[in-house]
């Protein structure tokens, strides 16, 4: 098991390696460094703190700045987790952004009412009702795929809009949850302190570690769970890689669908909530509009291969390369930063676009090649084994 | 699938959106006439569908050959950037529209690499070259613009001008359209021709139906899927490039703003044919262009019709796709030895 | 070109495919204006061989001539230019598309820059009336029978000049009376010139037709003899290698009550048409009746009716006596139902689980606690069963796709037949196999019928209907029309499979 895994993490490494490569190579185009850039991206991502010999006031930076990108790794993971178990069922979602929106909405609004209920009660109900949002969300798309055979592709993403502009309408100016002491501010009220989720790291007015980042690992190991040992996770990957088979094996494609969307829709809103309740506290119709946290699950999940360890792994790598270059982290004498987060798309891109063809764990290929023999010639009829395919 | 099923679907698509503007214009219904100054509706309408016809033409080419383009979005973006630096460079529009397709046709040739030469996963390449186009876009916005912008005298389009009684319906709607516009509606009937009627559209369509069978009759798959995909990176490119100089008159980072994938759904609802592509693309320009008109009734909720272009794409998607058939091979990547 | 040159000759081709060679080292002469039958069973590498004389495959190893000559075929472009044609079994054509532009796809005539259809049409009925196979030109493809599609694909052949004319298993989907035809055509064409090899797996046709025959067994050619010179018994020997037992020893069948009653069944296709038009038909407990008839005609469409695949529009399926119509497969395995799948990689198996997981998903649910799956007793009951059903070539955790066909089939049968199902439904359960498997597998079937499950065998293999059946319905266009006994002479049942009712 675990040369297995060792093994199945090459590819990715290997890929996120060479994404690193040609985009050094975009920034030496630009007349730029590759390696200093590189290195200021590793300082902003205050990984600097796990070498034992940076000490004093540096080490105080890089623990702030390792926070940060521990705080960007909480949502990533979950995000991930929404497309990849999604994934492992056969679907694309491209939603987890619209998923993760509607979470954060439902959490800011729930945590900024209610007033007066014990801390711990009140963040609960916010949580479970934006990981219930964000599932009646996500499952608004596999309904339709169930029902009417819509793509989830398109779907997902038009749902992503529809969130995107039902945040903007309902914290501007006028909109039913803005806040209404900041008249001329397109803002939300804020979450009562009571509803937010504790610091254990850093500095709580300073935007120091919350507990989010164990609820995101504790997702993960559900997620794999779910996956390996639950009856939904044994149809959710059987209709992945055979919806034929698992049709006729008694499993309902169309409920698997609606069902492994809704799941996907809890992992996104959990991101929501985590954000506004440990570290945004509101969300200003701006925040909506360049949030782009669920588009990086995407490709936070292919990187990790739709596993539930490879996915914190890529989240951690992520997050640290979006932290390393945010205009807040990135010496900008090195390296100016509105370019670098460019630069971090191009590397997502790349990654992305190499795991394309080397791209085995999602079912969605298999079931291609399957088609595929089905329709080719005689020799699939002849063809003595399966072992026999010719590799990609 | 049959007709009336599909009219059902679109029926369905027009009334939800007639609710739609019933529901959200009631407190100043007095006020219609001057949402639905038609004239102006209608040529707003065609200058929104502009960018989705090429869009979605673009992807007819594509996927008609079996190939799933979901990087239309990042095709596009290429396209408004390039074409915007395009027109800077060489200070003209026609070099800006030149250069703007050439930047599609290269990303094309990064997707028919990926899917078509090495068999990958055709959604998974598409996604990546919509992250490719706007990391690429955005960094050579900023290193080559900066935070100015780009240019105000950027070279534009020219408009077309008909010698149309100006205050007539058809002098407002078509009297005074952008040159692309009317290259849209060409490119429409054009595509409809090649795909339909020519010999290399009768190919173009048996690859993506039943490649094993055009390899047999000696038909290069790869070929053919490489030139599809590749024109499809220009022709969507050509509707960014509308965006950028023919429309708004300039570049933003991420200008297209899921017009690719609205493109995209366009295609299929359209059922993977130009005519009835242009009619949705038109449906989804109409609504655009309500979306923008109707805050004159109801201010506060000027954020709420920005919805509407992707609602109509939900329900259109609900109601027609589910039905439309797409071509046989699509997604599937082709080999010659491991077509068996 | 010398006038003794063969016009196509093999020598020493060989093609792997990882580890495993389907061809080994192939010789093959098809001399000029003969008919020459290539015989073997599945997996002997007969696709594959003429996969490499059509370009489509490049071999490992080995030659090809010409006339004589050497020639490099690098694609079926290379393959047409030398004057080969080729007739796949499955065929290639574009459905949505008229047969006219099938017919010109890859040779267009053009007027201008647009494509000629008037030519195109034009030239599909010269070459029609030429070899007398008349097809309509504007009719789509998909709504043309598949005897006329294999029309096109001769005519196709023919009209891109082919003089070797390579016919891969061309009888499996033609009734009786169109494999009649279909053979009168090849005899004209030989004697025209045409050199042509027929590929099959089925004796009979291959002695009626061939002039010589070669026998490839596990990709070699272990011998080429004139037809006129042996017989079936012979050949069928040469093809696996030892001694044939054609017929399966069964006891009688001691038939009880009605399992499986089905009435007035109606079952519409994708299309909407339908394709089950009324069928009843009944199996009782301890026989097996068999649904024989040639491909098409609504088998499909029955079985994914009974077993809850599809829905059916009119008419009613019961159980042991209960109701059990329109009940989707997981109600369906409930009343006792087990389901051999027509296609194990489409519907039988998920390839990319591993054995453990296939033997359970039927029963995945079985067991479970607070929706966790009870993992360990699934693992020793896949071992058992695996060893039971003696699948070699992996254990619970290897994928499916590792296993060989026959291997793979036993795990479905496993799966199905370890619940001791009341009613079973086998659609082809030999299709693809080789012959070890093939008796495994009659041998299951028949154990099942003894121990009083009622079993429903669909198959396209006359000889294996004859071999298992204790009665056979002949299934027609949709509709049963007639009833024969296993004892049933051939023509009997070749008339009836041809669609001529008996007089009732």
């Amino acid at each position: 098991m675990r040369a297995r895994f060792g093994s199945q993490a090459l590819g990715p490494l290997a890929t996120a390696l060479l994404a690193f490569v040609v985009g050094g190579l975009v920034v030496l185009a630009t007349g730029h460094s590759p390696l200093a850039t590189y290195a200021a991206i590793f300082e902003g991502s205050g990984l600097p703190w796990l070498e034992p010999w940076v000490s004093g006031a540096q080490r105080q930076a890089a623990a702030f700045n390792l926070q940060q990108t521990l705080l960007l790794a909480t949502p990533l993971i979950l995000t991930g987790l929404a497309v990849a178990y999604a994934f492992r069922a056969g679907l694309f979602n491209i939603g987890g952004q619209g998923q993760y929106l509607v979470g954060a909405i439902v959490a800011v609004w729930v945590g900024s009412s209610f007033g007066g209920m014990p801390g711990w009660l009140h963040a609960s109900l916010a949580i479970a009702l934006a990981a219930a949002a964000g599932a009646a969300w996500a499952a608004i798309a596999g309904l339709l795929r169930a029902t009417v055979g819509a793509n989830e592709v398109i779907t997902t993403i038009m749902l992503n809009y529809v969130a995107l502009w039902a945040g903007v309408f309902a914290f501007g100016l006028g909109g039913p949850l803005h806040a209404a002491g900041q008249p001329s501010v397109p803002v939300s009220n804020e979450v009562v302190p009571n509803a937010r989720l504790p610091v254990f790291w850093g500095d709580p007015n300073l935007q120091g570690l919350h507990i989010g980042i164990f609820i995101a690992l504790a997702a993960a190991v559900a997620f794999a769970v779910l996956l390996t040992r639950s009856t939904r996770g044994f149809e959710a990957r059987a209709v992945g890689l055979n919806p034929e088979a698992a049709a006729a094996s008694g499993i309902s494609v169309g409920r698997t669908y609606v069902r492994v969307m809704a799941t996907c829709g809890v992992f996104a809103g959990l991101g929501g909530a985590m954000d506004v309740l440990g570290w945004q506290f509101h969300l200003a119709t701006n925040d909506v509009q360049t949030s782009e946290i669920g588009f990086l699950g995407i490709a936070v999940a292919l990187l990790g291969r739709n596993t539930a360890i490879g996915t914190c792994a890529a989240a951690l790598l992520f997050s640290t390369l979006l932290n390393g270059t945010s205009v807040r982290h990135l010496d900008p004498s090195v390296f100016p930063p509105e370019l670098a987060e460019n630069l971090t798309t191009i590397i997502q891109g790349l990654v992305v676009l190499m795991l394309s063809a080397g791209f085995l764990g999602s079912g969605m290929l298999q079931r291609a090649r399957l088609r595929l023999a089905r329709r080719g010639s005689a020799a699939s009829a002849e063809d003595p084994a399966g072992p026999s395919e010719v590799p990609t | 699938m049959s007709r009336p099923r599909r009219l059902v679907g679109v029926g369905v698509g027009l009334a939800m959106l007639g609710v739609w503007v019933w529901v959200t214009t009631r407190p100043g219904a007095g006020d219609l006439g001057r949402v639905f100054a038609w004239g102006a509706l209608c040529a707003a309408m065609l200058r929104f569908a502009t960018p989705l016809v090429f869009g979605a033409l673009g992807g007819l080419f594509s996927e008609r050959s079996g190939v799933i383009n979901v990087g239309l979005e990042g095709m596009m973006l290429m396209g408004a950037f390039f074409a915007a630096y395009g027109a800077d460079i060489t200070g003209s529009w026609v070099g800006g529209i030149l250069i703007g397709v050439l930047a599609g046709f290269a990303l094309g040739a990064v997707h028919a690499l990926f899917a078509v030469t090495l068999r990958g996963e055709q959604i998974v390449s598409g996604i990546a070259l919509n992250f490719l186009a706007l990391g690429l876009t955005g960094y050579l916005y900023v290193a080559v613009y900066g935070p100015q912008g780009t240019p105000d005298n950027l070279p534009q389009v020219p408009s077309v001008h008909l010698p149309l009684d100006k205050s007539s319906f058809l002098g407002e709607a078509f009297g005074q359209l952008d040159l692309l516009v009317w290259g849209a509606l060409v490119a429409v009937a054009a595509v409809w021709f090649v795909i339909f009627k020519t010999r290399s559209g009768l190919r173009l369509r048996s690859v993506g139906e039943n490649p094993t069978a055009a390899e047999t009759v000696g038909i290069g798959v790869i070929r053919t899927r490489w030139a599809a995909v590749v024109a499809s990176g220009g022709l969507a490119a050509a509707g960014g490039a509308f965006l950028s100089i023919g429309f708004v008159h300039s570049f933003t980072p991420n200008m297209i703003a899921g017009r690719g994938f609205i493109a995209l759904a366009t295609l299929i609802a359209g059922r993977w044919k130009p005519l009835p592509t242009l009619v949705i693309a038109l449906l989804f320009g109409l609504s655009s262009a309500l979306a923008l008109r109707l805050p004159v009734l109801s201010p506060s909720a000027a954020t709420l019709f920005q919805m509407l272009p992707y609602v109509v794409t939900l329900i259109v998607v609900a109601g027609v796709v589910g039905r439309s058939i797409p071509p046989a091979a699509i997604g599937i990547p082709f080999s010659r030895e491991s077509g068996r | 070109m010398s006038a003794q040159a063969p016009a196509l000759e093999l020598r020493g081709i060989v093609k792997r495919f990882g580890p495993v060679a389907a061809n080994d080292g192939v010789d093959f002469e098809l001399r000029r204006g003969e008919i020459h039958g290539l015989l073997g069973e599945n997996g002997a590498g007969k696709s594959t061989l003429m996969n490499v004389v059509y370009g489509m495959i490049e071999p490992d190893e080995g030659e090809v001539l010409v006339d004589g000559e050497v020639v490099r075929i690098g694609s079926p472009r290379d393959a047409m230019r030398t004057g080969i044609g080729m007739v796949f079994q499955h065929f290639m054509l574009v459905p949505v598309m008229t047969v006219a532009e099938n017919f010109v796809l890859g040779d267009e005539p053009r007027a201008g820059i647009s494509l000629d259809q008037r030519t195109a049409a034009a030239r599909v009925r010269e070459l029609g009336e030429r070899y007398g196979l008349r097809v309509d030109p504007e009719a789509k493809v998909a709504d043309i029978t598949l005897g006329q599609q294999q029309r096109i694909e001769i005519l196709r052949a023919l009209d891109r000049g082919a003089r070797v004319l390579v016919l891969d298993e061309p009888t499996s989907v033609l009734s009786a009376q169109e494999v009649g035809t279909l053979f009168e055509v090849l005899r004209r064409l030989r004697d025209q010139g045409t050199s042509i090899v027929f590929i099959s797996h089925k004796l009979r046709e291959v002695r009626a037709l061939a002039d010589r025959v070669s026998v490839l067994r596990a990709g070699r050619n272990v011998g080429t003899v004139a037809t006129r010179d042996v017989d079936e018994a012979q050949l069928a020997e040469l093809m696996v290698g030892r001694e044939v037992l054609l017929r399966v020893e069964k006891a009688p069948a001691q038939s009880g009550k009605p399992r499986l009653e089905v009435r007035d069944l109606v079952v519409e296709d994708d299309r909407g048409l339908r394709a089950v038009d009324g069928i009843s038909l009944d199996v009782c407990a301890g026989e097996i009746v068999a649904i024989a008839g040639v491909d098409g005609n609504g088998q499909s469409e029955l079985i994914e009716g009974i077993v809850g695949l599809r829905a059916p529009s009119a008419g009613s399926v019961a159980i042991a006596g209960e109701e059990v119509t329109g009940l989707g497969p997981r109600a369906l395995s409930e009343h006792g139902l087990s389901h051999i799948a027509e296609d194990r990689h489409r519907r039988g198996l998920v390839l990319d689980f591993n054995l453990g997981d296939n033997v359970a998903l039927r029963d995945f649910r079985q067991g479970a606690r607070l929706g966790l799956m009870a993992r360990g007793r699934q693992r020793a009951r896949a071992e058992r069963l695996l060893t039971e059903y003696d699948v070699r070539g992996g254990g619970p955790g290897t994928q499916a796709r590792a296993l060989s066909g026959g291997n793979q089939q036993k795990v479905v049968i496993a799966r199905e037949m370890s619940v001791e199902p009341r009613v079973l439904v086998a659609a082809q359960p030999t299709r693809g196999l080789d012959v070890g498997a093939i008796e495994f597998v009659h041998r299951r079937l028949i154990a099942a019928r003894d121990s009083g499950c009622a079993v429903l065998l669909v198959s396209l293999e006359l000889e294996e209907v004859q071999a298992l059946a204790d009665r056979i319905l002949v299934v027609f266009a949709g509709e049963i029309v007639g009833e024969l006994s296993p004892n049933a002479s051939d023509a009997e049942l070749g008339l009836l499979m041809s669609g001529s009712k008996l007089a009732a």
